[in-house]
């Protein structure tokens, strides 16, 4: 009686511990899953949903937000067609971070990776590789959805200005081969 | 009837004790393996792709989003040197060099304070961080912060702590070199002790 109820409780506590490894294999999900509520990403992609000046304590899309910087969220679909992000580079701190679908942080370029002031980037899945790209940089997202983050350093603040004309010249459409 | 309400019971038990494995084992995880340089706990890489199941579970509850290795090092900090919780009440000062002029140079830093449930703190001053690019050093290259409720007529630098409440310190630095990857358990970084209101 008493090797049965033991029996029965190892056993209740290695499922539980079994569903658990899901629970935290699949935790970002959730996270995510009210992130685009809060974004509107359940409704729009490949489009630039969010751009902040800097953040201040009203805040409430990502926790722990920089103050010091500014970002440019753009979440993508790409299982059909590529993506193409076009952007201004500033002089000071910038960066473009691409995450996919589970929030891994795959590819990241900054300023100092980019010769030219303007860029412009094909991000491509795994099965919506265009026949020919012109010149820019070809991105390939090991998910077909995900987000594309831009990061912009405000420094002391005095170029506020010219970093928020970057942060509009953002772009985030599809990329239609004709 | 009675062997079905059995099974459910099973079944909301083992939900429950999922849960709890999940609630408790995230601070574990981070306590266990993220690196500890004194009051100050990073995760070398924490938007790595081959990153653990823990640590992305953690960084989506405490940063979505986060970058990677070698772009940027968060280092956050809950506790002063005494090992004690910081809390609003108690008035700190946070001292340290000029992070760029250390063994390594880093792009940017910047500093910053969150309540206890992330975000930042409310504040008519508008002034939640300090950046490399912001914050004013005295003449040996040093800086220091005073972090309390209310700004202090001695120190130049001053962030808002919430009112009797537990709070954090986030130090990120972006783009510090692989040197600064490597040698994260002893980097020179700003220390934070109590000091008299």
């Amino acid at each position: 009686m008493f090797k049965d109820y033991l029996r029965k409780s190892a056993l209740i506590i290695i499922l539980g511990f079994l569903l658990h490894l899901i629970f935290i294999t699949y935790f970002h999900t959730t996270i995510l899953w009210f992130f685009d509520r809060s974004i509107g990403a359940n409704d729009s992609v490949n489009t630039v949903l969010l751009h902040t000046e800097t953040a201040n304590s009203d805040t409430r899309a990502l926790k722990r937000p920089s103050p010091d910087l500014m970002y440019s969220l753009c979440p993508y679909d790409v299982k059909y067609k590529p993506l193409v992000i076009t952007s201004a580079i500033p002089d000071s701190y910038w960066s473009i971070s691409f995450y996919a679908d589970n929030t891994d942080n795959y590819v990241t370029l900054n300023d100092h990776d980019i010769a030219e002031n303007n860029i412009k980037i094909y991000l491509v899945g795994v099965n919506s590789e265009p026949k020919k790209v012109e010149s820019g940089i070809v991105v390939v997202s090991p998910s077909n959805s995900g987000y594309v983050l831009i990061r912009l350093f405000v420094g002391n603040g005095e170029n506020l200005q010219a970093l928020k004309d970057v942060q509009n010249s953002l772009g985030c459409i599809e990329y239609n081969e004709s | 009837m009675i062997l079905i309400r059995k099974y459910i019971i099973y079944i909301l038990i083992i939900i429950a004790i999922a849960a709890i494995f999940t609630y408790v084992s995230i601070p574990i995880y981070k306590n266990i393996t993220f690196t500890k340089n004194d009051i100050w706990t990073v995760s070398a890489s924490p938007g790595d792709p081959k990153r653990s199941i823990y640590t992305r579970a953690y960084v989506s509850v405490n940063g979505l989003l986060a970058l990677s290795k070698p772009e940027s090092a968060y280092f956050s900090a809950d506790r002063d040197i005494e090992d004690i919780t910081l809390n609003g009440s108690t008035c700190y000062l946070m001292s340290g060099h000029d992070i760029q002029s250390a063994s390594v140079s880093p792009r940017w830093w910047s500093i910053t304070v969150y309540g206890k449930d992330g975000y930042l703190i409310e504040s008519t001053e508008k002034q939640y961080s300090y950046n490399s690019e912001n914050i004013i050093y005295d003449p040996s290259g040093k800086f220091e912060i005073y972090l309390n409720n209310m700004p202090s007529s001695k120190v130049a630098n001053w962030l808002k702590t919430p009112i009797e409440e537990v709070f954090s310190v986030v130090l990120r630095v972006y783009q510090p070199g692989e040197e600064f990857f490597s040698n994260l358990k002893r980097v020179d970084l700003p220390i934070i002790e109590k000091v008299e209101c």
